[in-house]
Parts: C-alpha cells; structure tokens; sequence
C-alpha cells in the first residue's frame, strides 16, 4: 500500500532524510516516531506530493506519490501536524468544501460527526485546537479510502477524544485499512500500531513489529524497603539508592524472576513498574533518556 | 469548486478594488461639467512646469476637453499605476504566497487536485477579479454619461479599460511568479513591491525630461499610455507586447509552481 524506497532529501548536507525505507501494509497500523526535526514531517510530504526526492521514491497503492499525485491523493485520508484552515471559514463550510473537492460517504461524515462533535457554525479563526483538531479528523476520513496519513493525529484532543480517536483507528485497521502515524504519545502507538519506526536525524534507526520492540525494551522497577538499611544491603549487588528506594533495570525474564527471589529475602514497603517500557526505549534512542 | 472556492475567500479585495474605483470614478465624472464650467482646474494646470504635468501624463491643453481627456490625466495614469500594483500584490499574496506561507494552501493540496489546476484556478480568479474591475469602470462611466450627457466616446472608453485590464494581468501573473520563487509571504511582497516600485520611478523619471524618454523601454508602466490611446497611437504595439508577457509569465508560473517544493 504505502511503500517509501530509499528515499533521500537533501536540504543540505546535514539536514534532510536520508536513505529512508519502509512498508505499510493493509490492515496495519505503521507507528513513525522520533523527536521534532527528525524528518518525520519531511517524509509524509513526500507521500503527499508535496516535496520532489532528491533520491528513491515513494508510491502509494503502486502510484509514484510525485509524478501521480492526484491518483494517490484520490485514496490517500491525510490529516496534517499542523491544522491551517482559512481563518475565516465555518466548520461546517470546510466540511462543505471537503465534499466536494473529495469523495466522500456520508454515512461515515454523519457517524464522525456524532463520535467528534463539536460547534460546526464557529470560524475556524475562534476554534481551539482541539476543535480544530476534531475538524481535520472529521475531514480526513470522511473519505472512505484505502490509506489513511496521520501526522500526530492526537494533539490538541482531550483524554475522552483521544480514546475515541483511539478506538476509531482500531476499527478502521480491523476493515483493512492501511495506516500511517507519527506520534509522540507512546501508550496510544503502544495500543494501535502494528509495526514502527524510529527516525532520527533524517535517518531510521530501528524499524520492528511491536512486539519485537517490546520484548527488546528494559523495564524499570522501583523498590521501596522497610528500612534503609534493607535499602542499602540490597543495592550493593543491584540497582541505585535514592534512601529506602532502589531503582533496578531488567532487559530479560530471567534477570526478572532473579529479582523476585532476591526481593523475598527482604522486608518489601512497596514495588512499582517504571518509565512505560515502549517509552524508555525510544528515548534510549533518542539519547535523551535519564 | 475550486474555483468557486476560491472566489469566494478572494471577493472581498476583488469587490473592494472594483466598486472603490468605480464610484471615484463615477464621482469625478459627475462633477466634471461643474469643473469644465469653472476653468479654474484648467488655468492651475496651465499655470503648473511641462515637466511636472509630463510626470502625471497630463496635457493641459487637452485636459478639459472631455471627461475621458480629465481622466486619463487624473486616474488612468499614476493613480491607475498604483492601483494596479496593490491589485497584483493582493491577488499574489491572497492566491498563493499567504496560503503557502500559512499551509491554508494545504486544504486543496490534500485534495486530487493537481499544481496545474491550482494555478489555472488561481488565473481565472484573476480573469474575474480583473473583468469586475475594468468592467465596473468602464459601466460606471457610462452610467454617468448617460445621467449627465458627458458625450463619452465609448470606442476609447472600452480601449481604455481593454489596455487596463491587461496591464493588471500581466502584472498579476508577474507577481504570481514572483511569489511563488519564496515560501516566505513578507519577503515575496517585499520583493515584488521594490521591483514594480522601481519600474514606477522609471515611468515617473521618464516623465522629467526628453533626455529621459529611453528609460520608457524599461518599465511595464509604458505599455498602458491613456493620452496615446486617446490620440489612437501605439495601442496595437502595445497590446502584443503585453499579450507576449501574459504569455511568458503565465509559462514560467506553470513551470515554477509545478516543480516547487512544498514545506507546508
């Protein structure tokens, strides 16, 4: 469905993306994660015809997303990162728009509606962003296609929008669709995403099925003893001390099952998980993890 | 759609261009037979230096003749100048630079709508914006002739507006052009502002003297000359000219605006 090969920009010499690959196939959703100015942003507008390779190429459903690109818009859903609709239009005169200028269905317009309601008569310049945000998603898959772009299809929603934007993205995966997302809320990728890749400085550096990335990722846990004492005695053969709590990190099952004997020697106040694991890793990868 | 669309976030500037014009120029045809009447407006012109009427393009001794005489001095020269590049700097800016600047240009790009179509909406949107303009000029003069018998040729009249109204596009389309060489709103208006502002300095020193008159080469301004067309010189040279530049800059905006990369 998607599919970007070796696709390289080069803005200049360091700045750009370069060499990027990857596959998103029916009924998955593919997560594309990494920090702002990664290249993330860069390499949806390649698939929406925005920006022209420097090298490789990007297709969608076998069409070349820049020498084709009305075909490849006619069923590609896109909601872009940043919602930048005339300031002085309705709702419900952009849904209007989106209608004509699209094919549309409205049963799923009527059913969007209902799920991401909000004040149609309101001029897009008086919207917050969460309005605006409900707009787009309402825009963007009015269109009943194949393939659906999402560029942090979350900011901007409160935690009930974000759970139904969750949920509708878990439905429209199981009718076969195929889903691209970036996004920086890892328990949302965690919940929907099939596969995903991390990008850094215009480059992907890891790329694996979720599972996988789970299975590789380390789990923190967080001790708290009786006494410090207790704190101390355990922390001489693992973990850090911070006075009678111990932080352990655990990469493997066995490594786990070794904690749990050692801890039943001591006198135990408290156990808890954490950083969320997905989480830590990616900002292991991002260098930028405690 | 598109096109209606798009007409319909532009028809504020486009109907604030053409009706504002229109009733100045209603106006000052209305009060015409009063000043003609007076002759106090043709001794003050009579009394100002050649080289200061040649700047505006006003022959005192022809400008109270008729109203079209009057206006061709008095609007269809540097207020018409002027006017003209604010028309192509606000059909750039609202068509293009501001949309891209902003993203707002991002609502038909997700559409199956290709760059080519954008622009061809874009011109047509200029087709019309202009129309309304020299239209409603041209109709309200001929209202005005009708309510104060102003004996208007309308033969001239209809020239006039002609030459204007291809003047505002090739002037429109150069500022398309221009704007879409930028991502950056301000500074594409920046830029196309110093470079018609130039080519009016150019109109205007060519005015001062006869030593002067080759620098007419130089600026777009010489292709709409009111006073010839009132004297039926040159127009036919000048049409072709400025039908070849429609032509160059409608080519280049199809080019650029094709191949450009959009980080929106």
């Amino acid at each position: 469905m998607i599919r970007i090969q070796r696709l390289t920009k080069r803005f200049d010499e360091t700045h750009g993306i370069f060499d990027v690959s990857l596959h998103v196939t029916p009924g998955t959703i593919f997560g594309f994660i990494g920090p702002n100015g990664a290249g993330k942003s860069t390499t949806i507008r390649h698939l929406m015809g925005l920006l022209k390779p420097s090298e490789g190429k990007a297709t969608i459903n076998g069409f070349d997303c820049w020498q084709e690109t009305e075909q490849v818009k006619r069923s590609v859903g896109y909601l872009p990162g940043e919602i930048n609709y005339p300031q002085n239009m309705t709702g419900e005169e952009i849904i209007r728009l989106t209608r004509h200028l699209h094919e549309t269905n409205p049963d799923r317009e009527r059913h969007l509606r209902e799920r991401f309601s909000f004040d149609e008569a309101t001029k897009v310049r008086k919207m917050s962003k969460g309005m605006k945000q409900k707009l787009a998603i309402i825009t963007c898959f009015m269109k009943d296609v194949p393939v659906y772009i999402l560029d942090e299809p979350t900011s901007g929603l409160d935690p009930l929008m974000q759970e139904r934007l969750i949920d509708w993205l878990i439905e429209e995966k199981q009718l076969g669709k195929a889903i691209l997302m970036s996004s920086h809320h890892f328990p949302e990728m965690e919940r929907t995403c099939d596969r995903a890749a991390l990008i850094k400085d215009g480059r992907i550096i890891i790329e694996e099925d979720m599972e996988q990335l789970r299975q590789h990722s380390v789990k923190r846990y967080r001790v708290e003893f009786s006494t410090e004492a207790e704190a101390v005695r355990f922390a001489a053969d693992s973990g850090e001390r911070d006075g009678r709590h111990v932080e352990v990190t655990i990469s493997t099952p066995t490594e786990l099952n070794h904690l749990i004997r050692t801890l039943a020697d001591f006198q135990i106040q408290s156990l808890a998980s954490g950083t969320d694991e997905l989480e830590h890793l990616f900002m292991q990868y991002y260098g930028e993890a405690t | 759609m598109l096109i209606r669309s798009m007409l319909k976030q532009n028809r504020s500037w486009i109907l604030g261009y053409s009706v504002g014009t229109s009733v100045y120029l209603f106006f000052l045809a209305a009060i015409f037979p009063s000043i003609q009447e007076t002759g106090l407006i043709e001794a003050k012109l009579e009394s100002l230096p050649k080289e200061l009427l040649d700047v505006f393009q006003i022959d005192a001794s022809m400008a109270m003749d008729n109203v079209l005489n009057l206006l061709s001095s008095n609007y269809y020269g540097l207020i018409f100048y002027v006017l003209a590049v604010l028309f192509a700097l606000t059909f750039a800016s609202r068509l293009l630079a501001k949309p891209v600047d902003s993203g707002e240009i991002m609502l038909y790009m997700a559409a199956p709508i290709s760059r080519v179509t954008y622009v061809i909406a874009s011109f047509v949107v200029l087709l019309v914006a202009v129309g309304l303009f020299v239209g409603l000029n041209g109709l309200s003069l001929m209202a005005a002739d009708l309510l104060f018998d102003l004996q208007i040729d309308y033969a001239v009249l209809w020239m006039l507006q002609l030459n204007g109204a291809l003047m505002l596009l090739v002037l429109g389309v150069a500022a398309y052009v221009i704007a879409s060489l930028f991502d950056d709103s301000s500074k594409s208006y920046m830029v196309t502002g110093g470079i018609f502002t130039f080519f009016l300095m150019v109109n205007i020193i060519q005015g001062v003297s006869e030593q002067f008159d080759w620098m007419s080469n130089f600026s777009f301004f010489s292709l709409f000359d009111a006073s010839a067309i009132m004297r039926e010189e040159y127009w036919g040279i000048h049409f072709i000219w400025l039908l070849g530049l429609l032509t160059i800059f409608s080519a280049l905006s199809f080019f650029r605006f094709t191949r450009k990369d959009l980080t929106i």
